[in-house]
């Protein structure tokens, strides 16, 4: 099997705040392999942009990671050095974030940070002034941004939503060379102008051959986007699959449970909503973190926590139900 | 509207003639002590705001409590004691050493005309002069910004575009230079104004105190001899030196934020 | 520890006093502002009681004790008069307490009287004519401006503290205006006008209750500034007048006597700065608890 691109082992993360220690991510298996598109979909609050951030390593401050690896081609970037991380941020791996307006400097013209970008990732090919200034408006035009040249000049505050989430994309793509993480791009956005953004992304990813990591809650979307799915539910991957047999056969309950919450136009009714809540990081429950909702329980999910397992043919659940 | 303030009941002259005498003596110190505040300040809040809850964070902000607490009178009495008495290091009276002669008037700013008559001893001896009273005017207003930038680089420090720029691998140092800094200079500058009146408001009291032959010397004077042309022409003067800073620093913080310039375009 | 009315409250008041209380003391500086101003204003109310000479306050002689370094008789020293300085520092936080007291008790409702008003009639002539003037106002430096009224009428305590309540208006107005007028187009305002109900009763009961935290953080941080102003202008002679112990006054009368006689300008200063510095700090601490952000 050729080498994963990125592979996340057994990963724990908590943040520390006022009432205490939030258990976030509690022992989290993840891949990607080379030119690889993959789905993760999950709520709000179960720790998708917290795992992604620990692969760039930009947690806040104070976030610790208390286990795990997280291998990059082989190499552990928790115990990288600052210049080899730095290698990675800036010519491998990059981010596009949920927020676009959050995301750029409001004091700053689009011009001077995409241009900063450019002057970074590319410091090793030392490219003259125009140069970058010329691939800036290449990317701009990559990103299908009308009129580069204008935008350049422009501060944020003066384009539209979308406009900065393309910016945005843009901005990743400097310095995504193998792999491209996309957290709900488009979400705060409109529908249609959404439907836009993961349709560029889509092309994009293809003509490169880079990788992508694309978190999102259209399910639709990631249906259309990605060759598997994972889903993480309060902390733990509970699920993978490849993206059609999981939607056509999800195994873990909280997948199915998923589904059956989308509205579909097709008739059926009002759709039920979960039952329950996400449980307290602080006191998180000793055995499965979805236990205390899910209607299949048994009693060994409530003392012991289900392992991430293969069932076979890329798909891996962590549920007692499956052994 | 003839620029006519009357005269002074003391000194028997017009009061705008006063003012063009001891103005510029009193922008000086102003100045010095706007620099020395901003520059300090920004230094120290710089770094209070990025190593949040160091030992030197937490000094800064007792600094900071204090600076602001203690009047500036008292910070002059006390530089009066050490500098006057126990460590005579620097001179607490006057703009200049007895027995130095004074430079040419050009612009009644006495650094500035040493300057230009070439006069480096003048220079250097003046400005030993103005370090106390400039120092006792920005001690409360150093506290005071260092407070305010600190705080904004806490608060801008959580802000997605830093960590979007530490992810595209933007250096540390590029980052706290500009990504940084320039966002949280905002509500400095824009408190700006209000220093500068603050600044103008105590050079009566420490020029008092140091002798300096400035505007505020004069109004202090004024006021306690009750010459009530002179005083009242004191505050409109104040007034007016006050507005126009205001509109410029106004006019500098529309062009430090964009988002400013555009919410005006807007309305 | 209850404080009396404690059952009529509500389980919510309760709920709220008890976590307000929990986010102010876990702060350590709040903690020392709330401890040194109780403990400025029980010497300032028991100062005959406690001072271990009364009668130093006003025009007594001592001249076998004057000027005299601190001891064990006289922990602060005695002045040129041979008063106590201790006593008399006590009595002088009376004045600057006094002063900010008066002061704030002045201003506070006039200015926020007119800054609802203002920010209710936004866009009006009303607002033009209130803002305009509190512009004016502010747009003096106070101390400036302070200076410059305390010296047109007879220095005395009484005109100092004229003085800085005729330029300290505007900041409650300028607060008051921005929560007013922020509010204004709120629907809860909006419902309230459809009801019919007049104008001054939707901004004192509707309107008003917003402002309360904010404004009584602001009074907290401001009895810090109005000593700083108050002794300054006793400082330079325009405040409190001889024999009174105003804070500033005794700085000043002291300072003629440094180096020598450095006790009987260092320990009032050292006062003055204790005094301002534990408002700073409880008011800072109000203004954390109660989260407020205009200030």
């Amino acid at each position: 099997m050729p080498e994963q691109l990125i592979e996340i082992e057994d990963l724990y993360v908590n943040y520390k705040i006022y009432e205490g220690i939030l258990k976030v991510i509690n022992g989290v298996q993840f891949k990607v392999g080379e030119r690889e598109k993959v789905g993760l979909i999950g709520e709000s609050g179960c720790g998708k942009t917290t795992t992604m951030r620990a692969i760039m390593r930009i947690l806040a401050d104070n976030a610790m990671v208390t286990n795990g690896r997280i291998l990059y081609k082989g190499k552990d970037t928790l115990k990288m050095s600052d210049d080899e991380i730095q290698r990675i941020r800036r010519e491998h791996v990059s981010m596009i974030f949920q927020d676009p307006t959050a995301a750029l400097n409001p004091v700053f013209t689009v011009g001077d940070q995409l241009i900063d970008v450019i002057r970074y990732s590319t410091k090793r090919e030392k490219l003259t002034k125009k140069e970058m200034m010329d691939r800036a408006i290449k990317v701009l035009k990559d990103a299908a941004l009308p009129d580069p040249e204008r935008i350049l000049k422009n501060y944020p505050v003066m384009l539209s939503g979308g406009m900065r989430q393309r910016i945005c994309i843009a901005m990743a793509l400097v310095s995504a060379g193998d792999l491209l993480i996309a957290d709900e791009p488009g979400t705060n956005l409109d529908v249609t102008i959404e439907d836009q953004i993961l349709r560029l992304i889509g092309r994009l990813v293809e003509e490169r051959g880079t990788s992508i990591i694309l978190i999102s809650h259209a399910l639709g979307a990631v249906k259309g986007l990605v060759d598997k799915v994972y889903v993480m539910y309060a902390g733990n991957m509970v699920e993978v699959a490849p993206t059609r047999d999981l939607f056509s056969e999800p195994l873990h309950p909280y997948t199915s449970n998923l589904f059956k919450t989308v509205p579909k136009l097709t008739g059926g009714g009002i759709p039920q909503a979960i039952k329950g809540r996400i449980p307290d990081y602080i006191n998180p429950p000793q055995g499965c973190r979805f236990s205390s909702r899910c209607e299949q329980a048994m009693p060994i999910c409530m003392k012991e926590q289900p392992p991430f397992m293969s069932t076979g043919e890329g798909r891996s659940v962590a549920c007692f139900l499956y052994g | 509207m003839r620029g006519d303030l009357g005269e002074s009941l003391v000194s028997k002259r017009p009061v705008m003639k006063d003012f063009v005498t001891f103005f510029p003596a009193s922008l000086e110190l102003v100045i010095f002590s706007i620099v020395i505040s901003t520059v300090l300040s920004i230094i120290i809040g710089a770094i209070a705001g990025r190593k949040a809850n160091s030992l030197f964070d937490n000094l800064v902000r007792v600094f900071s409590y204090i600076g602001i607490a203690v009047p500036t009178f008292v910070w002059a009495v006390i530089s009066l004691f050490i500098f006057g008495y126990v460590w005579k290091v620097l001179p607490v009276m006057g703009q200049l050493s007895i027995g130095i002669a004074r430079p040419p008037i050009v612009t009644g700013m006495m650094s500035v005309d040493s300057l230009f008559a070439g006069r480096w001893d003048v220079f250097a001896n003046h400005f030993k002069h103005m370090v106390l009273p400039s120092m006792c005017m920005a001690i409360s207003r150093i506290a005071q910004d260092a407070k305010i930038l600190r705080a904004g680089i806490v608060e801008n420090l959580k802000k997605d575009y830093i960590t979007a720029a530490v992810s595209y691998g933007i250096p540390d140092r590029k980052i706290m230079l500009s990504y940084l800094l320039k966002p949280s200079l905002i509500p400095l500058v824009s408190i700006m104004g209000m220093e500068i009146a603050g600044a103008m408001g105590g050079s009566f009291i420490i020029e008092t105190i140091f002798n300096w032959p400035g505007f505020g010397r004069y109004g202090m004077w004024a006021m306690l001899n009750k010459d009530l042309n002179a005083v009242v022409a004191s505050v409109m003067l104040m007034g007016l030196f006050f507005a126009t800073f205001n509109i410029i620093v106004d006019v500098i913080v529309a062009y430090l934020d964009p988002r400013i310039r555009v919410m005006e375009r807007a309305k | 520890m209850k404080f009396p009315l404690w059952d009529r409250l509500s389980e919510d008041q309760k709920e709220t006093i008890k976590k307000n209380w929990h986010k102010f003391s876990t702060n350590p500086l709040s903690i020392i502002g709330l401890c040194s101003v109780i403990t400025v204003i029980f010497v300032a109310v028991f100062a005959p009681w406690l001072a271990p000479s009364p009668q130093s306050w006003g025009r007594w002689v001592d001249f076998s004790h004057a000027s005299l370094p601190p001891s064990w008789k006289y922990l602060f020293g005695t002045d040129i008069f041979g008063r106590d300085v201790l006593s008399r520092t006590m009595f002088g936080f009376r004045y600057d307490l006094l002063m900010a007291l008066c002061i704030l008790g002045m201003v506070v409702l006039p200015g926020t009287f007119l800054g609802l008003v203002a920010g209710y009639y936004k866009e009006t002539w009303i607002d033009t004519v209130i803002m305009r003037i509190s512009d004016i106002f502010l747009s003096i430096p106070s101390l400036v401006l302070a200076l410059a009224i305390c010296a047109l009428l007879e220095p005395s305590l009484f005109n100092s503290m004229m003085a800085v309540s005729v330029l300290w208006w505007p900041w409650y107005t300028r607060l008051a205006y921005g929560i007013t007028s922020s509010l204004r187009n709120e629907y809860f305002v909006q419902a309230a006008e459809l009801m019919g109900a007049n104008p001054f009763s939707i901004m004192f009961r509707e309107i008003l209750p917003n402002c309360l935290s904010p404004i009584f953080t602001k009074m907290t941080l401001d009895v810090g500034w109005v000593i700083l102003i108050g002794s300054t202008l006793s400082f330079v002679g325009l405040g409190a007048q001889e024999p009174l112990p105003a804070l500033g006054n005794m700085v000043a009368q002291g300072s003629k006597y440094m180096p020598d006689y450095w006790w009987m300008a260092i320990f009032p200063a050292l006062a003055i700065a204790f005094t301002i510095l534990g408002f700073n700090l409880l008011g800072d601490g109000i203004r954390d608890m109660w989260a407020v952000e205009e200030i």
